[in-house]
């Protein structure tokens, strides 16, 4: 799981643990070896491609109830089909995961919330809450990285072997296996269950980020993107936060259990920052990433409204607005105004209809659900003129919209219609 | 040990489902539903069972066809309480929505209740117990991802949300008890006037 790290550990440890990968390979000395055959030092000595644990074993157990588990990811009801973008994010997976590309399958999800698994028997779960928050493929290949890096290190197993030396092994196994799979269900309430219990360790996700820069390195991908991940995500959060809150020790939502990512995004931007000046030709691949995520990021943002995390998703917003080459502002400003519009704090409607108006002449195509929520927000504000305006623009791009026949009932409501016939 | 390992398993289905009694409901006679809000008059017999919040009726089985009506709600409330593990309430309703802003609110419900893609569509005036109420058309994938649909039938008064839904999987038992959960909410007759019908607006 792409979970958020705590500082447990002395600096000197923890550094250890995110320079493991590299050390075995001579690159934490930057400059002086070369990335090729890092993974090959580092894996569990006994861990092969086409590894399947025996039946008998505890591992063949965490197996068998994740085999069972991924059975039903792969009918579920969010899971996202579309075969252009699992076959795009499969070929990153099986280029960064290289021999053990087989070992691995991807199933993306729609879930709106920041996050990606991976189970012991190598099913991994991709968010569509990350993929809409990644901003190229060098940042999709970090996430992905870390994920098979729990897998090679089969941290599972480690997780499980841990937690049962120190507690009742059936109860610790039915905690840990029941939240596998969860991601189907798409229950934010679920979600924090599994996190409390299939999270992996500390010192695990600090080996996972590990793996990241490694294999999305060798895999040509710039390392200075994987800290940038994080860099925003604080952002993001520190979003949802009062004033007196920023800066401070985060606490509640998901940093409640996963807490304090600034340590990882230092050691991750030190290291990436080492990393990249070996080279000057890293990938990025903002305009692939974007080809394959464009006709998805409408429903993605959709998604983000329904769970109501407001000022997360407007903070977000601007970050992608802000975001060089960005195809589309105008349906991102769309998305800005129908977050304030639900949010419904004081003085939201205005915002609301100044950042519809700005989508309508902002680049890019603006939805034309755009001209009714503006119609919405002006009738509430009580200017009837230009509400009526803006719904029959709506009528004029829609006359056939499901909800066309409300529309104009809704017009009929306001005093100042000059004519609702169309 | 195997009759206290009985007695163990008969007392925790009782913990699980609850304070909550299935009954059968016959047609041809009004039921009081909706905490007391409105009657109907089914055609068919559905068994019922009450919720804290709502009570779910179903003919085949609550996975495969489910009238649920809510109790009223008020402004401010929300359709589903918080989850177990999560101090996130389902979204409020607000008594100053648009029937539009009311749709959207019915589709971010059902998505909070662990529906999948929730789709809305077909929002339109509609008779709710001879008031001027609201219905509309919905699609949805169950979480292991069975295609489904419904409608809702609603009613903004006096600041309150009146709601019933229908849903079931689009294969079969939906075109099967569409009939008679629609025939359900033609027949609605309110019990308690809380005011005047609020008319379609902005």
């Amino acid at each position: 799981m792409l979970a958020l790290s705590a500082c447990q550990t002395s600096s000197a440890n923890k550094q250890a643990l995110y320079e493991g990968p590299l050390q075995q390979q001579g690159t934490v000395s930057v400059g002086e070896g070369s990335l090729s055959d890092g993974i090959a030092t580092y894996r569990l000595s006994d861990l092969q491609p086409g590894h399947r644990p025996a039946d008998n074993t505890t591992e063949g157990g965490l197996w068998y109830v994740t085999d069972k588990a991924e059975r039903r990811v792969r009918t579920a009801g969010n899971r996202i089909t579309d075969p252009a973008l699992n076959a795009y994010v499969e070929r990153v997976a099986c280029d960064l995961a290289r021999e053990f590309c087989g070992d691995i399958r991807v199933y993306i999800v729609r879930v709106p919330a920041f996050n990606a698994s991976m189970a012991p028997n190598g099913m991994m779960q991709i968010w569509s809450g990350f993929l809409l928050r990644a901003e190229n493929e060098a940042q999709l290949a970090a996430v992905v990285s870390h994920e098979i890096g729990h897998y090679l290190r089969r941290h599972s197993l480690e997780r499980f072997e841990d937690i049962r030396a120190k507690s009742n092994a059936a109860a610790v196994f039915g905690i840990l296996t029941a939240g596998i799979g969860f991601g189907f269900v798409g229950s934010l309430a679920q979600i924090a269950i599994y996190g409390e219990a299939f999270a992996f360790s500390r010192d695990q996700e600090r080996e996972a980020d590990g793996y990241g820069l490694l294999l999305m390195s060798e895999a040509g991908y710039d390392p200075r993107e994987y800290a940038v991940i994080w860099d925003k995500l604080i952002r993001e959060f520190d979003a949802t936060l009062d004033e007196d809150e920023k800066g401070s020790s985060r606490h509640g939502g998901f940093f409640a259990t996963h807490p304090q990512p600034e340590e990882r995004q230092a050691v991750l931007r030190d290291l990436g920052a080492k990393l990249a000046a070996t080279r000057d030709d890293w990938v990025v691949g903002r305009a692939s990433y974007l080809e394959q995520i464009l006709p998805h990021r409408t429903g993605f943002l959709e998604d983000e409204l329904k769970v109501q995390h407001y000022d997360a998703i407007l903070a977000r917003l601007d970050m992608m607005l802000a975001q060089a080459g960005e195809p589309n502002p105008a349906e991102l400003h769309f998305f800005r105004g129908e977050a304030y519009r639900l949010r419904r704090e004081d003085g939201d409607r205005e915002k609301a209809a100044e950042a519809y108006e700005t989508a309508l002449s902002a680049a890019g195509t603006a939805p034309t659900e755009t001209y009714r929520s503006l119609g919405l927000v002006y009738g509430a504000l009580g200017e009837d003129a230009r509400a009526t305006h803006a719904f029959r623009r709506y009528l004029e791009a829609r006359p056939d919209a499901s909800d066309a026949g409300l529309i104009r009932e809704m017009m009929k409501g306001l005093p100042s219609r000059p004519d609702v016939t169309s | 040990m195997r009759k206290r390992i009985v007695f163990a398993a008969l007392l925790t289905a009782v913990l699980a489902t609850g304070c909550q009694q299935t009954t059968l409901v016959k047609g041809g006679e009004p039921v009081t539903v909706a905490d007391g809000a409105y009657s109907v008059l089914p055609t068919a017999s559905w068994a019922r069972t009450d919720f804290a919040q709502e009570e779910f009726w179903t003919q085949n089985g609550p996975r495969l066809d489910r009238v649920v009506f809510y109790d009223p709600v008020e402004d401010g409330e929300s359709l589903f309480e918080a989850k177990s593990g999560s101090d996130e309430d389902g979204p409020e309703f607000y008594a100053d929505m648009s029937l539009l802003e009311v749709g959207e609110f019915v589709e971010s419900s059902l998505t909070f209740s662990g529906l999948q893609d929730v789709r809305t569509s077909q929002l339109a005036a509609a008779d709710f117990g001879g008031e001027t109420g609201f219905r509309l058309e919905i699609a949805a994938y169950t979480e292991d991802g069975l295609e489904t649909k419904g409608f809702a039938r609603g009613m903004i008064k006096d600041g309150t949300l009146y709601l019933m839904t229908f849903l079931a999987p689009a294969l079969h038992y939906h075109d099967v008890v569409r009939e008679d959960a629609e025939s359900m909410a033609d027949s609605i007759k309110l019990i308690s006037a809380r005011g005047q019908p609020a008319a379609p607006g902005v």
